[in-house]
């Protein structure tokens, strides 16, 4: 840009605007902080890495249909986000902020730009001279820091890398999810969608959705001994709750305090991926474990007719249940306050065009935003650690978990009642509405084409995403 | 923020990890547990309160809409409810106007109260006021069995829906022979679609249309 401003005659304006143009090209900028970023040296190999594993993402959704909702959405924004030199258009130029013990900007800029602007050597030749350079300028600034009018003493603190300039649209999409607005505004078409019938005809099915919140907690005890902190350990058992928004909501809330051996650490669009694949595997992942925990006995038990459920009970539920949440867990309420919102407006049926933008037109948009932004952060040199194999492996133990928490207090429930509970209906409780449902259904079915479990099952799952929802609220009242 | 201080997990000894996921998760999964238990209490509580108000409700509209007409409402012998509705009904019918809402409610928990009063005999299973024409109708049902009317009227062997839905396909022509174990529905349910099979060999006659939507128990078909 300088270039052009600085030109006079036409000759040089068209060379320096060539000249921009090539130097905005990918072969040409790579953003230098790559190789600054702390554990990582896979250098540009790494964003190819990334495409393939975009692409593979992107055939996943299409050709085999894996929640391609959001996957497709996500895969995408993998992809553009990992072009060579594109992060800088799509979040916005990224740079250094230096800031004193009360918090006062003292500078702020790219490297080079206050290399320049400190008289600072600046050399983009490799990683090592990059790192001399910001070496220089943290040496500067340590021995000028009260001369630049900052109060205190320079320490490693003062400098924290950011965005800070030229901010992209993506920057501005991400903040939806940076001011967690998307997720509760997901769970509002989602109590549209939801029909508490079956809860409320059988109330009991809210222990089975308990129940499978089991695999969150349980997950919670492994992700803290691989040494993950109470924030990260809380995101990554949360994938256990199946429950694509719950996740994204939790995640944000501690991302500023998630750690992994004391790093600061970006868990986002790991959590994220992993959550909804392992949602699009429900069927591959929960028939082995309920087959595993259950008899041939139990999985033959028919449960008796739902009773009927009055439009008033519908309506009033949706009401208590929002004031009871808001007064024992507060922090629940932003997803379950909105989730009931939205059944209202099914239930009370005098809004119906709310209900229709809420369901249809509102939960589309956001889940675009939402797929896009969260797929842009499964940058490279955040994404490809050590640490994002452990939180997908932890996921799936999370899950299992889950499911055997509900199967197995199902068995629980079916001793107690004599054998009037399906123990099958259990593995309905992780959230993942209808598809887990679906699955019990047909896990019962398969024993007896005549055992149509669905009904019975959609009670648990709806309670799966009240409990995924409470045991959030729950880990975010305790550490965020 | 209680536990705050905990963060920063990397300087803890595996022993403290232990016991801070150990209390970590007892902690969770008793809220969890406590607050779903919680609601299980409300949704209890609430049918109960709905069903009391069911009963009450009406008793206080009865006496604010009957205020100042001496009637046997207190009377203990029961047919006086029953003339109660007759007399609505022919004050409507004689006076030739369409009821009006309020009317049809009373008439409504007048034929409801009379019924509940012999519960163990009788079962309502509609009450329907047609505005134009008033007339009460009132299907009784034996009380133990609720199919056992539709299936009285079958000779053949009844085919009820499972569950709710939409009927999405019906596999087999009326008057058509079917086979024990033969496709003859496909019902939707949550966007999953269910094969209902034939429970007997016979005649298969279908008593609803494709794209019906049914209620759990429903009478869909017959097979003679």
């Amino acid at each position: 840009m300088s270039l052009l401003l600085n030109a006079q005659s036409i000759g040089e304006r068209f060379s320096a605007a060539f000249s921009n143009l090539w130097q905005s090209t990918g072969f040409n900028s790579f953003l230098p902080e790559y190789y600054l970023m702390k554990g990582y040296n896979l250098g540009i190999w790494g964003m190819f890495i990334m495409l393939i594993i975009a692409a593979f993402l992107i055939w996943l959704a299409i050709a085999k249909k894996f929640e391609p909702m959001l996957l497709l959405s996500i895969a995408f924004g993998m992809l553009i986000i990992n072009i060579p030199g594109v992060y800088s258009v799509l979040y916005g130029t990224g740079g250094y902020t230096f800031t004193d013990e009360v918090g006062k900007t003292i500078a702020q800029g790219t490297l080079e730009d206050l290399c320049n602007s400190f008289g600072v050597v600046y050399n983009n030749a490799n990683a090592d001279t990059l790192n001399a350079s910001l070496q220089a300028l943290k040496d500067y600034m340590s021995a000028n820091w009260g001369n630049l009018g900052a109060i205190g003493q320079y320490t490693d603190t003062c400098c924290t890398y950011g965005i800070i300039a030229d901010k992209g649209l993506i920057y501005y999409l991400y903040k939806g999810v940076d001011w967690v607005i998307f997720p509760p505004l997901i769970f509002l078409g989602i109590g549209v969608m939801t029909d508490f019938g079956p809860l409320l005809a059988n109330p009991k099915s809210l222990l089975l959705g308990a129940a499978a919140q089991l695999g969150i907690f349980l997950t919670f005890i492994g992700a803290l001994l691989i040494g993950f902190n109470e924030a990260a350990a809380s995101s990554i058992a949360i994938i256990g709750g199946a429950d694509g928004p719950t996740a994204i909501y939790l995640t944000q809330k501690m991302a500023s305090k998630a750690m992994f051996n004391g790093q600061h650490q970006e868990l986002l669009s790991a959590i994220a991926i992993a959550a909804y694949s392992y949602m699009a595997l429900v069927p591959v992942i929960q028939p082995p474990i309920m087959k595993l925990l259950t008899t041939k006995k139990e999985r033959l038990i028919r449960m008796e007719q739902l009773r009927p459920v009055s439009k008033k009970e519908k309506i009033i539920f949706p009401i208590v249940v929002s004031a009871v949440v808001g007064i024992v867990l507060p922090s629940a309420l932003p997803l379950l306050g909105m989730l009931m919102l939205g059944n209202l407006f099914r239930e009370s049926g005098v809004v119906p065009r709310l209900a229709k933008t809420a369901e249809n037109e509102l939960i589309n948009i956001i889940t675009i935003f939402l797929g896009v932004t969260v797929g842009t952060k499964a940058f490279a040199p955040i994404f490809l650690q050590l640490q994002t194999l452990f939180i997908i492996l932890l996921g799936v133990v999370a899950f299992s978990c889950g499911t055997a928490g509900g199967v197995l207090l199902g068995k629980l429930m079916c001793k107690i009642s004599g054998g009037k509970i399906n123990p099958l209906i259990g593995a309905a409780g992780v959230s993942a509405v209808p598809m887990a449902a679906r699955v019990a259904h047909d896990v019962g079915r398969k024993e007896d084409p005549d055992n149509y479990l669905l009904m019975h099952a959609m009670g648990p799952n709806v309670a799966g995403v009240i409990g995924s929802a409470v045991a959030a609220g729950v880990l975010i009242a305790m550490f965020a | 923020m209680p536990l705050s201080f905990l963060l920063g997990a990397e300087t803890l000894s595996t022993g403290d990890k232990w016991s801070i996921s150990g209390i970590t998760t007892l902690i969770g999964v008793g809220m969890t547990f406590l607050i779903l238990a919680l609601l299980i209490g409300i949704i209890m509580l609430m049918r109960i309160v709905l069903k009391e108000l069911e009963i009450v409700l009406p008793k206080i509209k009865r006496k604010i809409s009957q205020h100042g007409r001496s009637n046997s409402q207190k009377s203990q012998n029961e047919n006086s409810e029953d003339k109660a509705v007759a007399e609505n009904a022919v004050v409507s019918e004689t006076a030739d106007i369409s009821i009006d809402e309020e009317t049809m409610k009373a008439i409504e928990t007048a034929v409801l109260n009379y019924v509940k009063k012999d519960d163990n005999f009788v079962k309502i299973k509609s009450v329907s006021v047609a505005t134009e024409q008033p007339a009460i109708e009132v299907a009784e049902d034996s009380a133990n069995t609720p199919a056992a009317s539709v299936q009285a009227s079958v000779t053949g062997k009844a085919v009820n829906a499972p569950m709710p839905g939409t009927i999405l396909k019906i596999a087999v022509a009326n008057g058509k022979q079917v086979k024990e174990g033969e496709l003859i529905f496909v019902l939707e349910a949550m966007k999953m679609e269910n094969d209902i099979v034939s429970p007997a060999s016979g005649i298969f006659t279908a008593t609803v249309p494709e794209g019906a939507k049914v209620n759990t128990g429903d009478l869909i078909a017959e097979i003679k």
